[in-house]
C-alpha cells in the first residue's frame, strides 16, 4: 500500500499544511533539545510527519481534539528524535534488568492504581518526569502498545516494558507518600 | 473507576498543562528551516499529486512505502549547489519551489523530478515535434517517438547529444540520477529549467538540462557538452 494514498484529498492536504504551520517550530524545538543538530533535528520532524501518514493515519489524527493533537504531535516528535538519537550512539535503549517482575506486560501493573481517584494521580502526575508521564501517556491515552512504543523508539521490547514498569512504580510511590503526608496532616 | 482509567483521566485532565512547557514563546525568533527539510515539506504536502502517478507506475515490490530518505545532512550537500544565489533571491519560503515549475523528491541516489502542475500546465500527447535546427552544427543521426515522447540523437564530430521531448506522462516522473550531482537553476529562452551535472569517477561527467516550453518538457543532454554549449543548443530548439 502506497502510503501516499493516505493523503487523498484537499482536505487532507490542507490538513497537513496547517498541522505544519501550527506545530513544525515547536517540534523543531523539542528535536533540538535532543539531538544538538539542526539538520538531525530537521530530519526528526520530517519522519515525524511521516510517521503520522503512514503509521497513524490521518483519519486518526482528525478525530484528536485540538489539544489532543498537540500533545500527540510532541509524543510523535519526541519518538522520532529518541530513535535517531539512539542510533547515533548504539544505545539499546536500557540495561535489561531482572526481567521476573516484568512478564505480563501492562495488565500486570494496573492493579498498582485500582485504588486511587483520577484526581489524586493527577496530583501524583505533576511529580513525575517527562519521560515517565510520557510514556504513560503514550500508553494509556494514545493506545501504543509496548511494541508498537519500541518499535517507534527502535528500542527492545523488554527495555519499553522495563520503563513502563519503573514508571507505574515511582507513580505509585508518589501516591503513596502523598497519602502519607495527608494523613499526617 | 479502574486503576487504567483513573491513570487515563488523570493524564488527560493534565495533558494540556503539560504540553503548553513545549510551548514557544511569542518573542522567539523561529527557526528558519533548510531548503532540503522545505522540499521534503512540499512533497509531504503534495502527496496526493503523486497519486496518479503512484498508480500508474505501481508494480509488486517497487512500494513507496520503501523508498529511502538521504539524511538531511547528505541532501544538504547536495542542495548548497543546487540553487544559484538569483534562485535563492527568488525565493518566498517553501511555495517559490512550486513556483519555479518542477518539485525534487530526492532518494539516495535518484530524484523524482515533476512539474508542478499547479503552474504548468503539460500536454497529454505530442502534438509536434521539435528539433534542433540544421544551423546549430548538430546532426541528427536518430530519432524514436510515440505519443508521448521523443527521443533524438544528434552528432557533430565525437561529440553525441539526445534531445527528449515529453508529454504529461512523462513530466510527470523525470527520474534523475542525483547521486554525485549538483542542480542549479537555469533559464532558457526565458523558460524555467534546471541543469542537473552528474559528476561519475569512471565516465565523462554527465550534463542535462530540463526546461519547459510551450506544453512539453524538453531535455538537452550530453557527456563530453559543456553547459553554456548545451544552453545554446537547448535555446535554437524549434519545432521541425
Amino acid at each position: 500500500m502506497f502510503y501516499l494514498l493516505a493523503v487523498d484529498t484537499p482536505e487532507d492536504q490542507a490538513f497537513v499544511a496547517e498541522l505544519y504551520s501550527d506545530y513544525e517550530q515547536m517540534m523543531f524545538k523539542i528535536a533540538f533539545k535532543i539531538l544538538k543538530d539542526a539538520y538531525d533535528s530537521e530530519d526528526s520532524v520530517h519522519e515525524a510527519f511521516l510517521n503520522i501518514i503512514r503509521k497513524d493515519g490521518l483519519d486518526n489524527v482528525k478525530k484528536l481534539r485540538p489539544s489532543e493533537i498537540k500533545g500527540y504531535l510532541i509524543i510523535t516528535v519526541k519518538n522520532a528524535a529518541l530513535k535517531l538519537y539512539y542510533s547515533r550512539k548504539g544505545h539499546s535503549g536500557e540495561n535489561i534488568e531482572d526481567l521476573r517482575f516484568l512478564q505480563g506486560g501492562v495488565s500486570a501493573e494496573s492493579k498498582l492504581l485500582d485504588e486511587y481517584e483520577s484526581e489524586k494521580v493527577m496530583t501524583a502526575l505533576k511529580k513525575l518526569s517527562e519521560k515517565d508521564y510520557e510514556l504513560l501517556y503514550q500508553s494509556a491515552v494514545m493506545d501504543y502498545s509496548i511494541s508498537d512504543i519500541a518499535e517507534r523508539l527502535s528500542i527492545a521490547e523488554n527495555a519499553v516494558r522495563q520503563r513502563f514498569f519503573r514508571a507505574r512504580q515511582r507513580l505509585k510511590k508518589i501516591l503513596i507518600e502523598e497519602e502519607l503526608v495527608n494523613d499526617r496532616q | 473507576m479502574t486503576g487504567n482509567e483513573a491513570l487515563k483521566a488523570a493524564l488527560i485532565a493534565y495533558s494540556e498543562e503539560y504540553f503548553s512547557q513545549y510551548d514557544i514563546p511569542a518573542d522567539e525568533k523561529p527557526h528558519r528551516f533548510s531548503l532540503a527539510y522545505r522540499i521534503r515539506k512540499i512533497s509531504v504536502k503534495r502527496l496526493s499529486m503523486k497519486i496518479e502517478r503512484a498508480a500508474r507506475v505501481s508494480s509488486p515490490g517497487k512500494s513507496a512505502a520503501v523508498k529511502r530518505y538521504i539524511p538531511l545532512k547528505k541532501l544538504a550537500v547536495i542542495m548548497t549547489v543546487m540553487f544559484s544565489a538569483v534562485f535563492l533571491t527568488a525565493a518566498t519560503g517553501a511555495v517559490y519551489f512550486g513556483a519555479r515549475g518542477f518539485l525534487f523528491d530526492v532518494h539516495d541516489t535518484y530524484s523524482d523530478v515533476s512539474v508542478d502542475f499547479s503552474m504548468y500546465d503539460i500536454k497529454d500527447t505530442i502534438e509536434e515535434v521539435y528539433r534542433l535546427p540544421e544551423g546549430s552544427g548538430y546532426e541528427l543521426v536518430n530519432e524514436t517517438a510515440d505519443d508521448e515522447i521523443v527521443n533524438s540523437k544528434y552528432k557533430c564530430g565525437d561529440k553525441t547529444i539526445t534531445l527528449s521531448q515529453y508529454a504529461k506522462t512523462f513530466a510527470l516522473n523525470l527520474m534523475t540520477n542525483t547521486e554525485n550531482s549538483e542542480v542549479y537553476e537555469v533559464e532558457v529562452n526565458g523558460e524555467v529549467g534546471f541543469v542537473l551535472t552528474h559528476r561519475s569517477n569512471n565516465f565523462d561527467n554527465l550534463i542535462a538540462i530540463t526546461w519547459i516550453h510551450n506544453g512539453y518538457v524538453f531535455e538537452i543532454a550530453g557527456a563530453v557538452v559543456d553547459k553554456e554549449e548545451l544552453l545554446r543548443l537547448a535555446e535554437l530548439v524549434e519545432i521541425k
